[in-house]
């Protein structure tokens, strides 16, 4: 009887609580949809109905000449998207390794400098030497002009990555390594038989989101990179988008006359290009992200 | 004598966990640290065949830019309003969908509206203010071509500062929310199963659950995320605020951050020790607020610190 | 808080640590002796994005520079989005660089005064004498900053003046003959409202204003090379600038100026958001009938578009020489084969075979030459004329007219030539060092509070105006302007 009662307020606040919920995601999701929509279309209109009508949802007048310009020189994008997927799988691995390691150290309680270490490592975050500083350091010291290390290593330990990961693991019972350390394993097998399974949300979330910096990063590239052949994709859509801007900005004090700017739609397509790839690995991700996965262990 | 001993004492104890941490330690030395010795250049008057530590020290002048006619504080202030109003907002947000989402069951909608709303983190700044300009122009905007529709006047949204406040925050929190509700996700994945058995056992509603068990379990994570944007609370998002509002000198008093403003104002002496003098102000008030704050919650609740 | 004291400690112990260490490596230039024997690669910097082909035109550049220098030269492209944050970072780095574009816009004074550039007055007459001596006294003073020749200038000057370019075919549709005064131009831009009614009369982008041609108009000089920026000299009536520094803002003249920019602004003359149109091209896709610009802009519009007859209208009436810096090619600090670099220079600038290479590309496969000596791109594409930096050396005798250019455009340079102004201080570089906080302060508020005054989006333009004039005055403007005046004054001494 009494369960009744209970499963019939359990089921109304459940509706409204499902009401509520499917609508403000669904007008969020909306609000996300539409212009990547418009991103899209514009890519696939001619320019002249750009200039003229704006961006639509839908093409006004249909064009593939956006894309055809690009892969008239199809070499330099293949190479950066070479590029690009080597440095975010490598980067990815390896920061993901180093991070979630690290975040263990200074999760673990019986670790005694574990404030200290955090905060050496915080401290970097707030203060830093400044571009010309780093870019001295970068070049002339250890000598990673074109080189795509220069690339991998500013993003392989995010210190902000360390800080929630190390987070998430604090949430991990303690009774479990030290059941485990009774056992007679040392702590990086406890890190990798019993921390990184238990971390697999944590472990998914901080691996996108790596995977992510490195996909996305092209102001490294500017930095570093001046061999067009090691462009990341990213640096190659950001020259382009960055021209014009420049070039808006200068022509007022210059006789810079420059005729070749790269029309708006080669923008939006250069964008759709650049975006697709990590857009699929993200379905894959999601699956981390199931509530439960967490079993009280430490029954009895 | 005994300090040391101890530290010695704990490396052997913990010889592996350091081991472990070594990498990191190593890689954040070289890429932080080392060029750390930069900052001097905030102080000096930087010539090029002099190099960093040749150049003369300068004291406080590369500073006086910042604050000559005053604009230096009311980007100060913008600064922090626009970030402390934005934490808000997108971590309201975010929250708010990851727990919908973590009670959702049909599962291709799940699937579906999650990746939707990632999209928006990938549509870089750039086209970003493309878009805002077709949306709110004068004469072909879309806001303006939709009231026309509806027999309204059209708007000049350049000219009202304090809409730009709301557009600025809702455009952060459109690019954010979808990226930052997946830390959110990934935590409430992390809440203990049982913690939710025994609710539901107790008769709890949804609402009850999401307030006794799933925040309360993911409370840590909040605050983390919390204090570490609290330590950026200095830095404004350039490129979000430069797109969005570019040369518009109307609406700078309302809209201008310290990085957009520094910025235009090099623009003529390009000088490399005024900006690393405006960085190092950024860093400084960053330093004492975060460590005030963290000062204050490691008082309340000594494990949700940062250090 | 102890705990955040010994990290402190900590961090300025290592800070003074790296200190030591790396005071032990400064930058010095050498000079070693100069061995043709030897072989070397230059390596130039340019600003831009490289011809398709840009690779083929090397090789066959440098097959020549083998040959008759004994070195190869490679070339490193700083994009133009990234050159503001660029090129300090790679004078600063040190990297061995022999030949880089310098102008007024990668801020040349700035850099040679912070000591970016090698000096060449010793070096120039010895390995690039022809170049050298081609370089008239005031390009030399225009080159030299702190006492040392920091770059060298292409001997190539000609009289620009900025103006409108104008739709000829709408200009006959409207019936309007002749366009010379500004209210000429307000009265081309009433037709435009009224009978073309989606076109954008003014064509004005967000870094564009009228501002610059009102300055000329009402008698005043800009010397400071810096932009925007409120003072200039005053001219005398024949548009010859004195010596006098003065914010040309409190000319009496502005007020109603500042009322007729409101007055076009409501009339429709520009769209109420030209603040945030970062889009330049407008003219050229067809949504402008104007484009605020200069010749040689005027020249590419009018061949690609020759049914618009574009019609080019001085936005003032004294031309002026180019400053000698506006292009040039630099040596930094840093290069280890400054002598080499010379001769390769001094080949680029004296040697016609060299000079097409780099700046037209393969003779027949990127462009071909007809019988009257005008070029003809092959595909603009793969390589366009002029396009890739080259106006650092570019010569008057080696430029060749490129095929299309409109009709009229000899008799309007020539134009501009008679009416144009030769003054001194062409060669004049204003060091903004000893007042930067203040250029930097009032660069904001010019950014600020000039542009939407001069767009006429001030409700009350007096008002504005006035709290334009306060702002600056809070910025620091006094002591800009002395400043200024004492430098004007020094150059004045020095050019008697």
């Amino acid at each position: 009887m009494a369960t009744s009662i209970t499963n019939n307020t359990k089921s109304k606040d459940l509706v409204v609580f499902n009401i509520v919920g499917y609508f403000i995601v669904t007008l969020f999701a909306l609000t996300c949809i539409l212009p990547f929509i418009i991103l899209v279309s514009a890519s696939f209109t001619s320019e002249h109905a750009i200039l003229n009508y704006g961006f639509q949802l839908f093409p006004k007048e249909f064009s593939t000449s956006a894309y055809q310009m690009l892969f008239k020189f199809p070499m330099d994008i293949i190479r950066a998207y070479e590029v690009s997927i080597f440095i975010t799988v490598f980067g990815t691995v390896c920061g993901l390794f180093i991070v979630s390691m690290t975040a263990y150290v200074i999760s673990r309680k019986d670790f005694l400098f574990r404030n200290q270490l955090t905060y050496y490592f915080y401290f970097i975050t707030l203060f830093n030497g400044g571009l010309v500083a780093t870019y001295i350091i970068m070049i002339r010291y250890y000598h990673l002009k074109d080189n795509l290390v220069s690339l991998i290593l500013p993003f392989l330990v995010n210190v902000f990555y360390l800080i929630i990961m190390r987070s998430f693991m604090t949430s991990i019972p303690e009774s479990l390594g030290e059941s485990a350390k009774i056992d007679g394993a040392g702590d990086f097998k406890i890190f990798i038989k019993i921390i990184l399974p238990m971390s697999k949300p944590a472990l998914a979330t901080i691996g996108l989101f790596i995977a992510l910096d490195y996909w996305n990063d092209w102001y490294n590239a500017m930095l570093y990179i001046t061999n067009y052949k090691q462009y990341p994709l990213q640096y190659l859509l950001y020259n382009m988008l960055s021209t014009q801007d420049a070039l808006s900005r200068i022509s007022a004090v210059s006789n810079v006359n420059i005729t070749n700017m790269p029309l708006q739609s080669l923008k939006m397509a250069m964008a759709v290009i650049a975006t697709g790839p990590i857009l699929l690995v993200y379905p894959f991700v999601q699956k981390y992200f199931i509530k439960g996965i967490t079993v009280g262990a430490v029954k009895g | 004598m005994g300090i040391r001993n101890s530290f010695l004492h704990e490396i052997k104890k913990n010889r592996t966990l350091w081991i472990m941490a070594l990498p990191a330690i190593i890689i954040v030395f070289l890429i932080g640290y080392v060029p750390i010795s930069g900052i001097v250049l905030a102080f000096k008057n930087y010539n090029y065949t002099q190099g960093i530590f040749g150049s003369p020290w300068s004291g406080f002048d590369n500073f006086k830019f910042f604050f000559l006619s005053g604009t230096g504080l009311l980007v100060t202030k913008n600064t922090i309003f626009y970030n402390l109003l934005d934490l808000i907002t997108s971590q309201v947000m975010a929250i708010t969908i990851a727990i919908v989402f973590s009670e959702m069951t049909v599962k291709y909608y799940k699937k579906i509206a999650q990746s939707i709303i990632f999209l928006p983190y990938f549509i870089s700044w750039i086209i970003v203010g493309a878009f805002v300009y077709n949306l709110f122009d004068y004469q072909k905007g879309a806001l303006n071509s939709f009231l026309k529709l509806l027999n309204m006047d059209p708007i000049n949204l350049y000219q009202i500062s304090w809409a730009w406040i709301i557009i600025i925050c809702a455009f952060n929190a459109w690019k954010w929310v979808g990226y930052t509700s997946v830390i959110y996700l990934a935590a409430i994945a992390g809440v203990d199963v049982q913690c939710f058995e025994a609710a539901a056992l107790d008769g709890a509603n949804v609402f009850q659950k999401i307030w006794y068990v799933t925040l309360p379990g993911i409370k840590n994570t909040i605050i983390i995320i919390f204090l570490l944007n609290v330590g950026r609370i200095l830095r404004g998002d350039f490129q979000m605020f430069y797109q969005i509002v570019g040369n518009n000198g109307q609406l700078f008093n309302t809209t201008d951050v310290i990085d957009t403003y520094v910025f235009r104002s090099l623009i003529n002496s390009g000088d490399i020790g005024m900006a690393a003098a405006a960085s190092f102000y950024q860093s400084f008030l960053c330093f004492v607020i975060i460590m005030v704050v963290n000062a204050i919650i490691k008082k309340v609740d000594k494990d949700s610190a940062l250090f | 808080m102890k705990k955040s004291m010994k990290s402190i400690v900590l961090a300025l112990a290592m800070l003074l640590v790296l200190t030591t260490v790396f005071s032990g490596c400064s930058k010095k230039a050498t000079s070693t002796q100069v061995d043709t024997k030897k072989f070397v690669e230059l390596k130039m910097y340019l600003i831009g994005t490289p011809a398709k082909d840009y690779d083929a035109v090397l090789a066959a550049f440098n097959e020549k520079a083998k040959k008759d220098l004994n070195c190869s030269l490679s070339v490193t492209w700083i994009g133009w989005g990234d050159f503001s944050t660029k090129y300090p970072l790679i004078l600063a780095s040190g990297e061995p660089i022999d030949l880089i574009y310098t102008s007024t816009w990668t801020k040349f004074n700035v850099e040679a005064a912070k000591g970016a550039f090698l000096p060449l007055e010793k070096l120039a007459p010895l390995y690039a004498p022809k170049s050298f001596a081609a370089q008239s006294p005031g390009q030399i003073q225009t080159c030299t900053i702190n006492g040392h020749l920091d770059a060298l200038s292409p001997a190539f000057s000609q009289y620009a003046v900025m103006g409108y370019i104008v739709r000829g075919d709408l200009m006959k549709k409207y019936g309007i003959t002749s366009i010379k005064t500004l209210d000429d131009i307000g009265a081309f831009c009433a037709a435009v409202v009224k009978n073309d009614k989606g076109m954008d009369p003014t064509g004005l982008d967000s870094q564009s204003n009228l501002d610059a041609y009102q300055l000329e108009l009402m008698g005043y000089y800009g010397v400071s090379g810096l932009a925007p920026f409120p003072l200039a000299v005053t001219t005398d009536a024949s548009g010859m600038p004195t010596s006098t520094v003065k914010s040309y803002l409190d000319d009496p003249a502005m007020p109603a100026y500042y009322q007729k920019m409101q007055d076009w602004a409501n009339a429709g003359y520009w769209p109420k958001n030209v603040l945030s149109n970062k889009d330049t091209n407008m003219l050229t896709e067809g949504t402008a009938a104007m484009k605020l610009h200069n010749i040689d802009s005027w020249v590419s519009a009018s061949m690609m578009h020759p049914e618009w007859d574009l019609q080019f209208i001085p936005g003032y009436p004294h031309g002026k020489l180019t400053s000698a810096i506006q292009d040039g090619m630099a040596i930094p600090a840093s290069s280890k084969n400054p002598e080499r670099a010379l001769m390769l220079l001094e080949k680029l600038k004296n040697d016609e075979s060299y000079y097409d290479l780099l700046t037209y590309g393969i003779k027949d496969k990127d462009y071909t030459l007809n019988a009257a000596g005008e070029l003809k791109a092959t595909d603009a594409n793969v390589f366009s004329p002029e396009g890739y930096c080259s106006w650092g050396f570019k010569d008057p005798k080696f430029l060749k007219v490129l095929v299309g250019s409109p009709a009229n455009m000899k008799q309007v340079k020539d134009a501009v030539k008679a009416t144009g102004i030769n003054t001194p201080y062409v060669n004049f570089t204003f060091n903004v060092d000893p007042v930067k906080s203040q250029v930097a302060a009032i660069t904001n508020v010019m950014t600020q509070y000039q542009m939407p005054l001069s767009l006429g989006y001030i409700k009350d333009p007096v008002e504005g105006l006035a709290t334009l004039k306060q702002k600056l005055k809070d910025a620091g403007i006094e002591a800009v302007k002395a400043e200024l005046q004492k430098q004007v004054d020094v150059f004045n001494k020095t050019v008697k």
